[in-house]
C-alpha cells in the first residue's frame, strides 16, 4: 500500500512536471512564432504590390492589343478576381487587427465568414480559363492562441496572393499581351577570303519567335521551323560573279502586319 | 480506510487528468510546430521569387548600362549592384546550408522532426556558430545600409530568433523557420537596395534596340548551279539581354562591337607537303554573358575549308 502510494505520488509529480515543461515550451514556441508571422506579413505586403503590377501589365497589354473585345473580357475577368481577392484580404486584415487586441483566437462566426469568402474566391479561381486551385485554408478557431491564428491568417493571405498573381499572369498570356518569345543563339557568319586569313563574325543573336511568322525568299514562301528559323535553299545561277537574294519576314503583332526585309549578297564561284 | 481509499481515488484521477492534459499538450505542440513548417515553406517560396526578381534587376541594370554605351557612372552602379547580389548570395547560401543541415529542403520545409532535439546541440561548437552567423548578418546589414538612400530598409536584420532558439534549445523546425525568416529579411533589404540602384541608371537611350531580318548563309560562296543554303530569322539587335558579352575564338579574346559582334581573324597554316587541295578545319567560339548570379556560356564549333586554289 505504501509503495503504491509512493508510485502514484511519483507519477503525479512526473505528470505535473512534464505538463509544466510543456506549458513553458508552448509559451516559448508562441513567442518565436510572432516574429516569423510578421516577416511573412511584410512579404505579403510586397506580394500585394506584385499582384497589382500584374493587373496593370495586363491592362497595358490589352490597350496595346487595340482593346479587342476578347482581350477586354479577359481584363474584366482579371479585375473581378482582383476585387474578390482584395475583399478577402481586407477581411483578413480586419481579423488581424481584432486579434492583436486579444490573446485568444478567432471566434466561430468570424472563422465561418472567412471560410465562406475563401470558398467564393476559390470558386472564382476554378472558373477561370485555365482553372486554378486554392489550397484549403487552415485557420483553426476555438481555444487557439492569437499568435497561432495570426500565423494561420498570414499563411492564407500568402496563398491568396500567390494564386491571384499566378492567375492574372496566366490570363495575360491568353490576350497576347506578353512580349514575343525568343531564344538566344550563337552564330558565326564566315567569309572565306582567298589567301592566308580566314575572317568571320561571332555574334549572339536574339531570335524572336512571334505567334504568326511568315518568311519569303525572293518572294517565294520559305518553310519556318518551330524554333523561328526559316530554311532558305535555292539553286545558284550558272553565271559566276556577285549575286544577292532578298529575304522577307512578316509578322502580325498586336493586330498589325509588319514586314522586315534583308538583302543578302553572295558570290558564285568560277568552275 | 474509506479516507485512504478516497485519497487514492483522487490521486489516481489526478494522475489520469495530468496524463490527459499532457497528451493534449503534446498534440497542441505538434500543431504549433506544423505551423512553423508552413510559415517556412511560404517564406521560402517568396524567397525563391525574390531571388529571381533581384537577379532580373541586376540584369536590367547591366542591359541599360550596355545600351547606354557603358558610361562610367552606370558602370559604377552596375559594379555596386553586383556586389549587393554577391553578398546577398553569400549570406543566403549560409542560411540555406543551415536549413539543409537540419534536414529541410532548400525551398520548402515539410516533415521536419518535431521532437524537441535542439539544433545547436547538433553543432560541434554551437556558441561559435551562433556568433559567426550574427557577425555575418551584422556585416551584411552595415553594407546594405549604404544603398538605402530612401531609408526603405526599415528595421535592422535580426538574429534574435536564432539566439532565442540557441538559449532555449528550441526544436529544429523553429530554427529552420528562423533561417527562412532571416533570408526573407535579407531578400527584402537587397531588393530595396537594388531598386535604388536601378533608379540611378534609368533608361536614357532614345533608340535602344530594333527588330531586323537576319540571314546566316552556310557559305558566302557557292559553285555555279549548286544549292545555296541559309537560315533566315527575325532578330532583336543588339542582343543586350545580359549587357556586355565577352567572346573568344580558339581561346583568344575578341574585341566585341555592339551590333557586329566579335571579329575573328585566323591565320591559316601554310600548306604542308603532300597535303590535299582541300582541307577541313574548325575553330571554336565561346560567348560568355553575365546571367546573375551564374554566368551563361554559349559554345560553337565552326567548320571551314582551306582550299589550295581559292575562287576569286
Amino acid at each position: 500500500m505504501k509503495y503504491f502510494l509512493l508510485a502514484a505520488l511519483g507519477l503525479l509529480g512526473a505528470s505535473g512536471g512534464s505538463w509544466y515543461w510543456q506549458q513553458r515550451q508552448e509559451t516559448r514556441l508562441l513567442a518565436a512564432l510572432a516574429p516569423l508571422t510578421q516577416t511573412l506579413e511584410t512579404a505579403n505586403t510586397h506580394a500585394r504590390q506584385t499582384a497589382i503590377q500584374a493587373l496593370k501589365q495586363l491592362e497595358e497589354g490589352v490597350a496595346k492589343n487595340r482593346n479587342q473585345p476578347r482581350a477586354l473580357a479577359v481584363f474584366a475577368t482579371a479585375t473581378r478576381l482582383h476585387a474578390q481577392a482584395n475583399q478577402l484580404l481586407d477581411t483578413l486584415q480586419a481579423q488581424r487587427v481584432a486579434l492583436r487586441r486579444t490573446t485568444v483566437g478567432l471566434g466561430a462566426a468570424a472563422a465561418q465568414r472567412l471560410q465562406q469568402q475563401t470558398a467564393t474566391y476559390a470558386r472564382a479561381l476554378r472558373q477561370l480559363p485555365p482553372p486554378s486551385a486554392l489550397g484549403r485554408p487552415a485557420v483553426r478557431w476555438g481555444e487557439v492562441p492569437a499568435a497561432a491564428t495570426l500565423a494561420d491568417l498570414a499563411h492564407v493571405e500568402h496563398q491568396i496572393l500567390t494564386s491571384e498573381t499566378q492567375a492574372i499572369q496566366r490570363l495575360s498570356r491568353t490576350v497576347g499581351a506578353r512580349s514575343i518569345t525568343y531564344r538566344l543563339v550563337a552564330v558565326a557568319t564566315a567569309a572565306v577570303a582567298p589567301g592566308a586569313t580566314y575572317r568571320a563574325h561571332l555574334t549572339l543573336l536574339k531570335i524572336l519567335i512571334p505567334q504568326s511568322l511568315r518568311m519569303y525568299c525572293n518572294g517565294q514562301p520559305v518553310p519556318v521551323g518551330p524554333d523561328g528559323v526559316g530554311l532558305v535553299r535555292f539553286r545558284a545561277p550558272r553565271q559566276p560573279g556577285p549575286a544577292s537574294w532578298v529575304g522577307m519576314v512578316r509578322i502580325n503583332q498586336n493586330g498589325r502586319d509588319t514586314t522586315f526585309v534583308v538583302r543578302v549578297p553572295y558570290r558564285v564561284a568560277r568552275r | 480506510m474509506t479516507t485512504s481509499r478516497s485519497f487514492l481515488l483522487t490521486l489516481l484521477a489526478s494522475t489520469l487528468g495530468a496524463g490527459y492534459a499532457y497528451q493534449r499538450g503534446q498534440a497542441r505542440q505538434a500543431i504549433l510546430l506544423a505551423r512553423f513548417a508552413t510559415l517556412a515553406a511560404d517564406l521560402m517560396a517568396n524567397n525563391q521569387r525574390a531571388a529571381q526578381a533581384t537577379a532580373n534587376t541586376v540584369r536590367s541594370i547591366s542591359r541599360i548600362t550596355y545600351l547606354n554605351y557603358q558610361q562610367a557612372a552606370d558602370r559604377t552602379v552596375l559594379r555596386q549592384s553586383e556586389q549587393v547580389l554577391a553578398r546577398t548570395q553569400s549570406l543566403t547560401d549560409t542560411l540555406r546550408a543551415l536549413r539543409s543541415r537540419l534536414g529541410a529542403p532548400s525551398s520548402q520545409a515539410p516533415g521536419l522532426p518535431s521532437q524537441p532535439v535542439g539544433f545547436f546541440a547538433s553543432l560541434k561548437n554551437r556558441e561559435a556558430a551562433n556568433q559567426q552567423l550574427a557577425a555575418h548578418v551584422a556585416r551584411y546589414g552595415n553594407f546594405i545600409r549604404r544603398f538605402d538612400s530612401y531609408n526603405e530598409l526599415g528595421s535592422p536584420l535580426s538574429t534574435a530568433l536564432f539566439e532565442q532558439a540557441y538559449q532555449q534549445n528550441l526544436p529544429p523546425a523553429v530554427v529552420a523557420a528562423a533561417a527562412a525568416g532571416l533570408e526573407a529579411q535579407v531578400r527584402q533589404a537587397s531588393a530595396a537596395a537594388l531598386q535604388n540602384q536601378a533608379e540611378k541608371v534609368g533608361s536614357k537611350c532614345f533608340f535602344c534596340w530594333r527588330y531586323v531580318a537576319r540571314a546566316v548563309p552556310a557559305s558566302t560562296t557557292v559553285a555555279p548551279g549548286a544549292f545555296y543554303q541559309a537560315r533566315l530569322f527575325l532578330a532583336e539587335t543588339p542582343a543586350a539581354d545580359y549587357g556586355a558579352l565577352t567572346m573568344t575564338a580558339n581561346g583568344r579574346a575578341l574585341a566585341v562591337q555592339r551590333e557586329a559582334g566579335g571579329l575573328v581573324a585566323l591565320a591559316v597554316p601554310p600548306r604542308q607537303p603532300g597535303q590535299p587541295d582541300t582541307v577541313r578545319a574548325t575553330w571554336r567560339g565561346v560567348i560568355r554573358a553575365h546571367a546573375y548570379p551564374a554566368d551563361t556560356t554559349w559554345q560553337l564549333v565552326v567548320p571551314y575549308l582551306i582550299v589550295q586554289h581559292p575562287t576569286p
